[in-house]
């Protein structure tokens, strides 16, 4: 038994005394990278010192470490792809990574993931990209802790800063990215965790789930982006932690779920968007414990939904609360708070005696017949509220929350 | 004519109704903006004021005083004076002195607490609001002989622009859904001085994000240098119209 | 003027960045795929993708009998619209389309060579797609 072991450690030390560590820079012998990776044999370290490099083109076709010192600049001179990696276990990180090609049908991107297992990308900045860091058919790879930053233009091709397409447990940690398409989009991909990510002043979404099942997103901040987040045909989709803010525009929201199945919105942050959540289409979600400050509407519940539970939630200084476009209501709301509640509590339990409907005459009726926007905040409009919610009639009977809450609840 | 302006002035400040009406306005915006955290939900509540509050004080007060003012016009009459200058002077005088009134009881506030262009934009609103309704009341008092009747009358002329009017938009907008209802939106608000000047104060607001599509068509008419001087002339000719009918019906009435 | 322009029956301009899709709501940003159904009262729907544009059709929240014209984006002039029954349409795995249908609409079959050359794909018609 020990001997196996002194061999196994012999064996480990013999190896990694292979592993060489091949310096590429302006003061070495090899000056370029691709020669540098050419040299290198799989687990070798390929070091890259300070300067530019104006290699368009590179593929990482070894497991090697590809590691800048003090952020070497690889420029793709705005012809096709910078850097491809098309085997597994590579791992690159430190470097500056600008101008990749654009084109209409190739999707050239800053990093490259191709086909590959195991790959970890780390600690790079990238600008100025068609698309950041693209992965496809990707499995167990690490983005992590990027600056992806482009200035993308609505008239113009522009791509996403993080895409990932066919893969399968990536982890997305800790980037940062703005002024892409989507600040990161997800198409077909599964199993996935995408965590403490700022995405911001994207020109589209600063997050844009397709088709994409079993995944989450977990502490992240989305603002300022074109129109929100949108997760769209996916189902198994945990939204937890997240902050939505400022997503304010003619068609924004903070948070777009469309044809979305069994899926959980806890403890997020809804403030000043124009809409907080869009519905159309969801059916089986969560939502507790969010907070939906200020928005235009805070939730927009298409009449397609069914079974949604909005359950503990506060609803603070929103213009409407919620607002729905049928008279069906499959979907309950249950011991929210909501600051415009006007009931009393007479045995002081902390809920209100009197149910609160949170449905607005006047939003069913913008939802029914858009241009009626026009009469927003006219004295017609108040009115119309005053006198349904002294007779409701016309409002869904059944959305109502039985137990709304008198005071806030801390979150 | 100058005179009489003066005269008009003078008189109605005497009366204290205006008085009281700017003490009014002062202590309502004051408090808005002082109750509010912020300036922008305090201009949102200012602006109900504006919409609902000027115009009924404005047409009821206009109406009322060239009512009571029908000795003092018989005798100007009588005096070697075109008619048309005097019916003129009456209505400057109204429309100074309501002016006036808004502007020490609303734009002191504004510019004070936001003198930003939505505060600019929503002071000049108040205010051809305020001379828009003096000019429809003129015209109402001078058709109407009878004092109750015209009151009835402007009462209903401001429940029509402020109440019926949008609920006939609203009427409007259901019947023909199926229609694209946007573009010709922007068309009939024209025909409301009031929606008129409430989408162009709503235009300049962050808030007029949450109208949409709806508001992108209004963005794009009243947004453009052109669209913003159609809308402004729109708004005189809703000066200039009641005021120049009521002036010709005036020159051939009989005191 | 306003109420003339709002009759012209012709494809409305889409604007990217500002205009939604009327099924999947999302924003579009790639005009290449766009496709716009007029009504006979005048009304138009956008659609970011030829996909959106048949599931709309399929859900039917425009009857059959109400429609004017369907139009698509030409692939290789974006802001050109051709009416769906002139339209040649390629479906590829190569284009990307936001919602995946993966069809892009060209004026004619030559066109749609120059520009897909290189590309694998089936060409179709109108009558292919609107089944």
């Amino acid at each position: 038994m020990k001997k196996i072991l002194l061999y196994a450690l012999l064996f480990c030390t013999c190896f990694s005394l292979y592993a060489n560590t091949i310096k590429v820079g302006r003061n070495e012998n090899i000056s370029t990278i691709a020669k540098g990776i050419a040299l290198a044999a799989n687990g070798d370290t390929v070091l890259v010192g300070p300067g530019l490099y104006k290699e368009h083109g590179l593929i990482v076709n070894k497991s090697i470490l590809l590691k800048g010192a003090n952020n070497p600049v690889i420029d793709g001179e705005n012809k096709f792809e910078v850097v491809a990696i098309t085997v597994s276990n590579v791992t690159i990180e430190g470097f500056t990574v600008i101008n990749s090609g654009s084109s209409s049908v190739e999707d050239y991107a800053g990093i490259k993931i191709i086909n590959s297992k195991n790959v970890i990308i780390r600690n790079n900045i990238l600008q100025n990209n068609f698309f950041g860091i693209y992965s496809q058919h990707g499995t167990h790879c690490r983005i992590e802790n990027n600056r992806i930053s482009s200035t993308a233009v609505s008239e113009q091709l522009s791509g996403n800063g993080i895409h990932c397409w066919k893969s399968d447990s990536m982890y997305i940690i800790g980037n940062k990215m703005n002024g892409n398409r989507d600040g990161i989009y997800f198409e077909f991909v599964t199993n996935s965790v995408i965590s403490r990510n700022e995405s911001f002043k994207n020109v589209r979404y600063g997050l844009h789930f397709m088709f994409s099942n079993n995944d989450a997103y977990i502490s992240n901040l989305f603002h300022n982006n074109g129109s929100g987040v949108a997760v769209m045909y996916s189902h198994g989709v945990s939204m937890i932690r997240n902050f939505f803010f400022e997503n304010w525009g003619d068609a924004a929201y903070g948070l777009l779920l469309k044809e979305i199945a069994d899926s959980y919105i806890d403890n997020n942050s809804f403030e000043k968007n124009t809409s907080g959540i869009v519905m159309e289409g969801a059916s089986r979600i969560q939502v507790q414990r969010n907070s939906f400050n200020r928005n235009g509407t805070a939730l927009r519940i298409q009449a397609s939904c069914m079974d949604i539970d909005i359950k503990k939630n506060n609803f603070i200084g929103n213009t409407f609360d919620v607002s729905t476009n049928g008279s069906l209501v499959l979907n309950s709301f249950k011991g929210n708070f909501w600051d415009k509640y006007e009931g009393y509590d007479l045995n002081r339990d902390g809920i209100g005696d009197v149910p609160y409907r949170p449905v607005s005459l006047y939003s069913m009726i913008i939802e029914k017949n858009p241009p009626a926007m026009i009469l927003f905040r006219s004295f017609m409009s108040s009115l119309l509220d005053k006198t349904e919610r002294v007779l409701p009639g016309l409002t869904p009977e059944a959305l109502k929350d039985d137990n709304p809450l008198m005071k806030p609840l801390k979150l | 004519m100058i005179k009489i302006v003066k005269y008009v002035i003078v008189d109605i400040l005497r009366n204290k109704i205006v008085i009281a009406y700017t003490a009014f306005l002062l202590a309502i915006s004051l408090s808005i903006f002082n109750l509010e955290d912020n300036t922008s939900k305090g201009l949102l509540s200012l602006l109900n004021i504006i919409l609902i509050i000027i115009p009924l004080v404005s047409i009821i007060f206009s109406t009322i005083y060239v009512y009571n003012s029908s000795e003092f016009l018989e005798l100007l009459v009588s005096q070697p004076l075109k008619r048309k200058n005097i019916w003129m002077s009456l209505f400057a005088g109204l429309a100074i002195s309501l002016s006036f009134a808004f502007c020490i009881g609303a734009g002191i506030p504004i510019i004070l607490y936001a003198a930003s262009s939505t505060g600019f934009v929503m002071l000049g609103m108040g205010l051809i609001l305020s001379i828009v309704f003096a000019s429809v009341a003129m015209l109402s008092a001078v058709m109407i002989r009878d004092k109750a009747k015209g009151i009835g009358i402007s009462i209903l002329l401001w429940l029509y622009f402020s109440l019926l009017f949008d609920g006939m938009v609203l009427f409007i907008l259901f019947q023909f859904e199926d229609y694209p209802l946007e573009k010709i939106m922007v068309a009939i608000t024209a025909f409301n001085p009031i929606d008129l000047g409430r989408i162009l104060i709503l235009l300049k607001m962050d808030i007029s994000a949450m109208m949409g599509y709806t508001g992108a068509i209004f963005r794009d008419f009243f947004g453009t240098g052109t669209g913003f001087f159609i809308a402004l002339l729109v708004m005189l000719l809703w000066v200039a119209v009641p005021a120049w009918l009521s002036v010709r019906t005036f020159n051939r009435k009989d005191l | 003027m306003i109420s003339l322009n709002s009759c012209n029956p012709g494809p409305q301009p889409i604007a990217p960045g500002k205009d939604n899709c009327a099924f999947c709501k999302m924003m579009v940003t790639d005009l290449r795929y766009c496709s716009e159904i007029v009504t006979k009262k005048g009304k138009t729907y956008k659609f970011d993708d030829p996909h959106c544009l048949m599931s709309f059709l399929h859900a039917s929240e425009v009857k059959q009998g109400e429609i004017r014209d369907i139009y698509f984006a030409d692939f290789t002039d974006n802001r050109h619209f051709i009416k769906a029954g002139e339209a040649v349409f390629f479906q590829s795995d190569s284009l990307a389309t936001p919602m995946n249908g993966n069809i892009a609409a060209f004026t004619n079959t030559q066109t749609l060579q120059q520009a897909m050359k290189n590309h694998d794909g089936k060409i179709l018609h109108w009558n292919d797609i609107n089944k």
